[in-house]
């Protein structure tokens, strides 16, 4: 997201060598795969991104060559684990919104990005609430998959990661100008699809003059 | 009369050209006034205790210096707080003349306290003060004033010092002679006109060369230091004559043998492969700061700052290949700015300003003396300069949360 890039162990390509990378795993032999990549990957920021099922059975050696670590979060019993793991590397947290709380945001202090992820619309209602918290301990509040449509659309991590495959749309989206950077699926949302290419004009400029993976 | 010069910096162990200006002019125009020069550096004014310290010993400072006058120097950070000092110094002696100076200062600041206001350049308009308290001329006389007569502020007229030349070298009144970072004017003034900045304000003007000449070696003779920045807004707006000037540093440097790192400001347009060229041949080492703000033409055109960004872009790419460091800015919360057309002008400088590593943005704030703060603006203390609240284009939260998203690009870039 940003600067950096992320792609799938199976579709890493030699030219990615010198760009800021996050490998997508997804299970323990691509772990294997995406160390020995890493081990040849030329620029600083080497990344993995896994859930924290597959991260708990890991070792710290498994991670040497590892800089930064991206961890899509199942549970909060695993936290003590990914900060003892973690220390010295980039981390970054996607969190259910399900499963935030005061104490999980305190903890999310120690954390270098932290993107929540939501699953229905009616989890939209402590949206407010949780930006006021990321103002709080002065983060950016970042969300994925929420409809653009529902959202400030500067807080959804879909508009700064660029992705190689369109989402497929439901009816409800025809028309939409922002469908195809949207990870809306069709499911637990209503989606109202944004028309008003006057309102959006900022954004679909800082999209239109994408010529990267990364955005910026 | 004594009169006691008092300027705030947050930097330490850097000269304090503006007041040793002040203090050099009227040395020589009144060789019997007692001119004391004194600057404070509060750096991080953090908790209730440290501002307390600072108010308490900048007034026993002013109880035990005992001067008949006390003038302020203020910028940005400190003209609020000269206003409150004013009011405490009449509070414990009603018969010290406060006078209010520098850059910032408008006839808003003539607040209970303050006697004269000085706006503008202050060497013609304190001498000529100093005339008007020994009862030698009119106030109507004085130059640049701002102050209270019968009832009504009086507002006298404006005027600079036409031949720069005719201005004390500051650094020949000052006792202490080692300086981490000394800083010149060659000239005053700014060719350019931008509506958030003070420096065209005055018409430009020169120190000419020869003034240059004698005073450069004169500092490097006399003092120590390891930085030396040049303060004129443009540097490089006269190539010819920015060389003769680093030629003069180079000499001195070559003759005192004195290891320093030199400091200017360039327009980023003016920039050329020989300029690049020759500034990397010097044996001290060049830090360049780049003026540039925002890559949106909307922007630029209410700043009133044409940019050349092809021409930024080709200077970008000359400084990146040399071994000069550069710090290339940008400002957010500027006039028809929005959230996504700052995304892209930090996007040009990531793409562009590829030795600096990271995003280096700054609040808009609106300067009092400027064009835009002569206009309406919200800002978060009204009359002194202060950070704009909100715009046409954008609300308060959305400028707090541009910065939040330059710290995340900036934390992200800090593992690259």
């Amino acid at each position: 997201m940003l600067q950096k890039m992320y792609v799938n162990v199976n579709e890493y390509m030699p030219e990615y060598r010198s760009r800021a990378v996050v490998l997508i795993v997804n299970s323990l032999d691509e772990v294997e795969t995406a160390a020995e990549i890493l081990k040849s990957h030329t620029h600083k920021f080497r990344g993995v991104q896994l859930k924290s099922s597959l991260f708990s059975t890991l070792c710290v050696v498994q991670l040497e060559a590892v800089r930064a670590v991206s961890i899509i979060l199942e549970d909060v019993l695993c936290l003590d684990d990914v900060f003892l793991k973690c220390q010295g590397k980039y981390l970054e947290l996607i969190v259910p919104y399900s499963l935030f709380d005061e104490h999980l945001l305190k903890r999310c202090e120690r954390v270098d990005r932290v993107i929540v992820s939501f699953s229905c619309e009616e989890e939209l209602s402590g949206l407010n609430d949780l930006f006021k918290a990321f103002i709080s301990f002065r983060r950016f509040p970042l969300v994925q998959n929420v409809p653009l449509c529902k959202i400030d659309v500067k807080h959804a991590v879909e508009i700064y990661m660029r992705r190689e495959r369109v989402v497929a749309k439901p009816a409800g989206c025809v028309g939409c100008l922002l469908a195809k950077y949207c990870s809306f699926n069709g499911e637990r949302f209503v989606p109202v699809p944004i028309v008003d290419s006057e309102k959006y004009k900022g954004v679909l400029a800082f999209l239109s003059h994408e010529d990267s993976t990364a955005r910026f | 009369m004594k009169i006691l010069l008092l300027g705030f910096n947050v930097q330490e162990s850097v000269f304090p050209l503006g007041l040793s200006y002040l203090k050099g002019y009227l040395s020589v125009h009144h060789p019997g006034v007692e001119v004391e020069l004194k600057e404070f550096s509060f750096g991080n004014r953090l908790g209730y205790e440290t501002n307390k310290n600072i108010e308490l010993q900048v007034l026993s400072y002013i109880m035990l210096s005992k001067p008949d006058v006390v003038a302020f120097s203020n910028y940005i950070w400190s003209s609020e707080m000269a206003q409150d000092f004013a009011r405490a110094i009449k509070q414990i002696d009603p018969a010290i003349t406060v006078v209010l100076g520098g850059v910032e200062v408008d006839k808003n600041h003539l607040k209970p306290g303050v006697d004269f206001v000085i706006t503008g350049e202050g060497e013609i308009a304190l001498n000529e003060l100093v005339d008007f308290l020994q009862g030698k001329c009119r106030i109507e006389d004085v130059s640049n004033v701002i102050c209270w007569k019968e009832g009504r502020v009086l507002e006298t007229k404006k005027k600079v010092v036409q031949v720069l030349d005719t201005i004390p070298f500051p650094y020949k009144f000052s006792d202490v002679k080692h300086f981490e970072a000394v800083r010149i004017e060659t000239s005053r003034g700014c060719v350019y006109n931008c509506n958030f900045c003070y420096y065209a304000q005055p018409e430009f003007r020169n120190f000419s060369l020869g003034y240059l000449r004698e005073n450069l070696r004169y500092l490097f003779r006399e003092f120590s230091f390891k930085n030396l920045t040049f303060i004129d807004a443009n540097f490089n707006t006269n190539s010819v004559r920015m060389f003769e000037i680093l030629d003069l540093v180079e000499e001195n440097v070559k003759e005192f043998g004195q290891k320093i790192e030199v400091h200017c400001e360039l327009r980023p347009e003016l920039i050329d492969a020989d300029m690049v060229a020759r500034m990397s041949g010097y044996s001290f080492r060049i830090r360049v700061e780049l003026g540039f703000q925002s890559s949106n033409p909307t922007v630029l055109k209410l700043a009133n700052r044409p940019t050349n960004l092809v021409k930024v872009k080709e200077a970008l790419a000359l400084l990146d290949k040399s071994s000069i460091a550069y710090k290339i800015d940008l400002m957010y919360g500027l006039p028809g700015d929005t959230f996504f057309s700052f995304l892209q002008s930090m996007r040009f400088l990531l793409r562009n300003a590829i030795k600096q590593k990271k995003v280096v943005a700054h609040h808009f704030m609106v300067l009092n003396n400027t064009t835009f703060g002569m206009q309406e603006m919200v800002r978060f203390t009204p009359a002194v300069s202060s950070m704009i609240l909100k715009t046409q284009t954008q609300d308060t939260l959305e400028l707090y949360l541009t910065k939040l998203f330059v710290e995340m690009v900036n934390e992200e870039l800090g593992w690259y």
